[in-house]
């Protein structure tokens, strides 16, 4: 079983970077407002974008 | 959908068409007298199409207005095209290599028309062509909406979806000519693998500048699920292909890995494969457009975070279920059987979830088929994974392995979860992408439905039978001690359950197919008489649906 | 009455139960203590990694496929005879009075891939080496249904017909090489060579692939004919040798009657 030593590895930094993106979904606010996030997307009525917030990138 | 570009984008497509057409001539001069030469003249056709495509459009009118100001739709519409047009395909392979197993001369007689080469089209088909087109077109749809924001490309999002599409072509094409690796899931040789992880990459990127430019600060869980899809494959697909080319001039590839090496690996890419692919992927399609069908919000947003994260850790250790009283080692054996069973909590997690958000909804799942396609859907999603939990479990699976119990499991998840929620997904973002009130015919989508429906529970039910019964046959001993059927005594004892899934298949197929002109005469025909809706307005969200339209 | 027994604890359980409130309220710690916890599983996992070099058994008579052999194993992965068959023997009774001795890891060690299989709609073939007639394996393989008549084996007459291709046999078992299978560098020059004189026994071509590969090896004309060397040749050789790499499973395990 020597493809352990290289699976695990993989799996670890597979898991580790699941786990920092976990930990940045915490930190960047992410779970602030479930119901609002739930009820968010029923509300584009006009299937339209909202205005960039950055420049215009054509 | 020239238009939609301007001029630098269509010259930057010739430039990205037209190197792909010079890899296509190079490939086909240096693999001349090797089938990987015949690649080389599909992509070199391929992407000399496109090059010309593009080119005789490369002067019109270029958009006027600010195109921020809309989605990019362009991709998705085709992406929905593409998944319907492999979807009929595929399935019709898969009736065709269902069939040979109850009548092994339906074939020509030609190499290319065997069950073991035709198999594989079916197998990639349905899942890349398939499942693979309606996952990038719906992630397109999705990410933009979620994310208030148009995507962040407009040369990229082709790229991806052609360049995928070619990759498609290739493998079913490769199987055909007997090019493969024999790696299930994993077929397409080294050529074909690199050219899907730079395709790939060019996914990711996208996606993730398209976040990036979001304009709703929280990312809609929808899009997590996504995420995880493009980013977990994308490694499994890298880890599993490493292989050494017998020659630059050849298809034939030998796998990095060996015997129980190689069988851990492919199995923890195969099952994850089924976990990132099949499942944390369409469970972003789920995520959305049911919520967004029925008019009600997700039951519990905060489970379907615990759902994400507890599918994203659990799942990658699952594989070596696959490989139970194998060489493996026995506590390889215990870990996958372990976390395979633990799965079964996050999965039904978002099982349930769908079908709570439903809860107030049913007179719509009643009246609404692409709502019901959606929720049958959730219920084998439930069903899938409470049966691979089970089969899981070592003794289990001593009577399930390599029988068609294995089969019927692949298939309950393959059409009554992931085809399902496709096609109600189809069906929920075509109106909005053509701007229609809905769809051509709601009868057909009935039709639909119901055709799908049964096609998955007569195939699944025939594979219970012959599995178990296989399974059984094969262990079962005589008073004095010996075994008491040949093997041809349990292939005899299948004959009528191959019938039985064939039929299954070919009422799935009808399905598809219905569906498939359905979305084209949707795209085509605006109805004159305005028709019934066939899905809820903002004012009816509190009411039943008006019923279908006779 | 219970509170009367646990009166003398209670000032442990309010210890306990402030600092636990207290990591609740600090994620970060409860995070930790949630890795920790389950760490210890982890470890638990990993140690038996340091004993990975005894999941390969050593068996010192393995051996690695003939040019001939690989060249059938690469039409097996072509015509995609896995799809139907496996080549994996569980350790399981009703298998191995059935099959033969289960499969050991050592076996697929030169297996790449691996073929081990997901599916029996025809039965396993880890060990059909030597069980049936090179007469009857290509009578099979030409027309299933002339041996078997239930049999729904697709028929595959054109192997008789295909010429083998050789001059690719060095280069792929070089590529072998690079993914670990030990073939010599002798080997590798004459692979195209050895594999012609495989299937023809008692030529000077064939008494080098004896040399280069053990006087053990099946040097037959596998397909019946003796003019030409075709794919039906590489692949029965190719069946011919399944299970018969190395005689560990034999020696090791006591196989019950067939």
């Amino acid at each position: 079983m020597t493809i352990l030593h290289l699976l695990i590895p993989v799996t670890l930094v597979m898991g580790l970077t699941g786990l920092g993106a976990f930990f940045w979904s915490l930190r960047n606010r992410q779970y602030e407002d479930l119901e609002g996030d739930a009820e968010r997307i029923l509300h584009d009525d006009n299937d339209t974008p909202m205005p960039p917030r950055k420049e215009t990138i054509r | 959908m020239m238009e939609n570009l301007t001029i630098a984008e269509r010259q930057q497509a010739m430039l990205l068409s037209g190197g792909l057409a010079l890899v296509g001539l190079v490939l086909a001069i240096v693999g001349h007298g090797d089938a990987m030469g015949a690649h080389g003249w599909i992509t070199l056709f391929f992407a000399g199409g496109l090059f010309f495509v593009v080119g005789n459009a490369l002067y019109a009118p270029e958009p006027t207005l600010d195109r921020t100001t809309n989605y990019y739709d362009d991709p998705t519409k085709v992406g929905i095209l593409l998944s319907l047009f492999w979807a009929v395909v595929a399935m019709g392979v898969g009736v065709w290599v269902a069939a040979q197993l109850a009548w092994p001369d339906f074939r020509f007689d030609a190499p290319w028309s065997s069950f073991g080469r035709i198999r594989p089209v079916h197998t990639s088909g349905v899942i890349f062509g398939f499942g693979g087109n309606a996952l990038i077109a719906t992630s397109y749809h999705v990410m933009q909406r979620t994310s208030r924001a148009r995507l962040a490309g407009h040369v990229s999002p082709w790229f991806v979806l052609l360049g995928f599409n070619l990759f498609c072509i290739i493998a079913a094409s490769g199987y055909l000519m007997g090019i493969t690796q024999s790696k299930e899931y994993a077929e397409p040789e080294w050529y074909a693998d690199i050219w899907l992880v730079i395709v790939w990459v060019t996914y990711f990127v996208l996606y993730m500048r398209t976040l990036a430019r979001r304009n709703e600060p929280h990312i809609y869980v929808a899009n997590w699920y996504y995420m995880a899809f493009i980013l977990v494959v994308a490694v499994l697909h890298i880890v599993n292909n490493l292989a050494v080319p017998a020659s630059f001039g050849a298809a034939k590839s030998y796998s990095a890995f060996s015997g129980v090496q190689d069988a851990m690996t492919q199995w923890w890419y195969g099952h994850n494969a089924v976990a990132f692919f099949l499942t944390a992927g369409f469970l972003g399609m789920l995520y959305y457009f049911l919520p967004k069908r029925a008019g009600r919000p997700i039951y519990s947003y905060r489970l379907s975070i615990l759902s994400f994260w507890g599918i994203v850790f659990f799942y990658i250790w699952a594989g070596s279920h696959h490989l139970h009283y194998t060489a493996v080692p026995q506590w390889v054996q215990t870990l996958g059987m372990t976390f395979s069973v633990m799965l079964l909590v996050p999965s039904w997690a978002s099982a349930g979830n769908a079908l709570m958000t439903l809860n107030g909804a049913w007179g719509k799942v009643r009246d609404d088929a692409t709502l019901r396609f959606m929720m049958v859907a959730a219920v084998f999603y439930g069903l899938s994974t409470f049966e691979g939990s089970f089969m899981a479990i070592r003794a289990v699976n001593s009577l399930s392995h390599y029988t068609d119990w294995t089969i019927g499991h692949v298939h309950a998840g393959a059409m009554g979860w992931v085809a399902l929620i496709t096609f109600g997904s189809i069906y929920a973002v075509v109106p909005i992408l053509w701007r229609r009130e809905g769809m051509y015919s709601p009868k057909l989508v009935e039709w639909h439905f119901w055709l799908a429906l049964s096609g998955t529970v007569i195939y699944v039910f025939a594979m219970w039978n012959s599995g178990i019964i296989q399974g059984l046959m094969w262990r079962t001993y005589t008073e004095s001690g010996t075994l008491a059927y040949s093997f041809t005594d349990s292939l005899v004892a299948m004959h009528p359950y191959y019938v039985a899934r064939t039929i299954g298949g070919a009422f799935f197929l009808s399905g598809a197919i219905i569906g498939a002109f359905n979305v084209i005469m949707t795209i085509r025909k605006v109805r004159e008489d305005t028709p019934e809706l066939d899905y809820p307005t903002k004012s009816e969200a509190g009411e039943p649906a008006v019923p279908a339209a006779e | 009455m219970l509170r009367k027994i646990l009166k003398p604890f209670s000032k442990f359980f309010e210890f306990h139960a402030r600092s636990h409130y207290r990591a609740e309220r600090h994620s970060m710690a409860l995070t930790i203590g949630i890795i920790a916890a389950s760490a210890v599983g982890g470890f638990v996992e990993i140690a038996p990694l340091f004993s990975i070099d005894e999941t390969v058994e050593a068996a010192p008579d393995m051996r690695v496929y003939t040019p001939l052999e690989q060249a059938g194993r690469d039409i097996y992965i072509r015509e995609g005879c896995y799809a139907c068959h496996s080549q994996m023997i569980r350790s399981l009774r009703d298998e191995v009075d059935r099959y033969g001795p289960y499969s050991l890891a050592v076996e697929s060690q030169y297996d790449h891939p691996m073929l081990w299989g997901s599916k029996r709609t025809g039965p396993d073939l880890a060990r059909v080496g030597e069980k049936f007639s090179d007469e009857w394996q290509v009578q099979h393989l030409v027309d299933p249904r002339s041996l078997v008549p239930e049999s729904v084996m697709p028929q595959y007459a054109f192997l008789l017909n295909a010429p083998l291709e050789t001059a690719s046999l060095p280069g792929r078992l070089a590529a072998l090489r690079t993914v670990g299978v030990p073939y010599s560098d002798e080997q590798i020059e004459n692979a195209a060579d050895d594999a012609r004189g495989q299937a023809y026994p008692d030529t000077d071509r064939a008494y080098a692939v004896e040399e280069r590969y053990g006087e053990a090896t099946n040097i037959r004309f596998f397909d019946g004919r003796r003019d030409r060397l075709t794919e039906m040749d590489a692949l029965v050789a190719y069946l011919q040798i399944m299970g018969g790499l190395t005689d560990l499973p034999q020696k090791t395990q006591i196989a019950e009657g067939e």
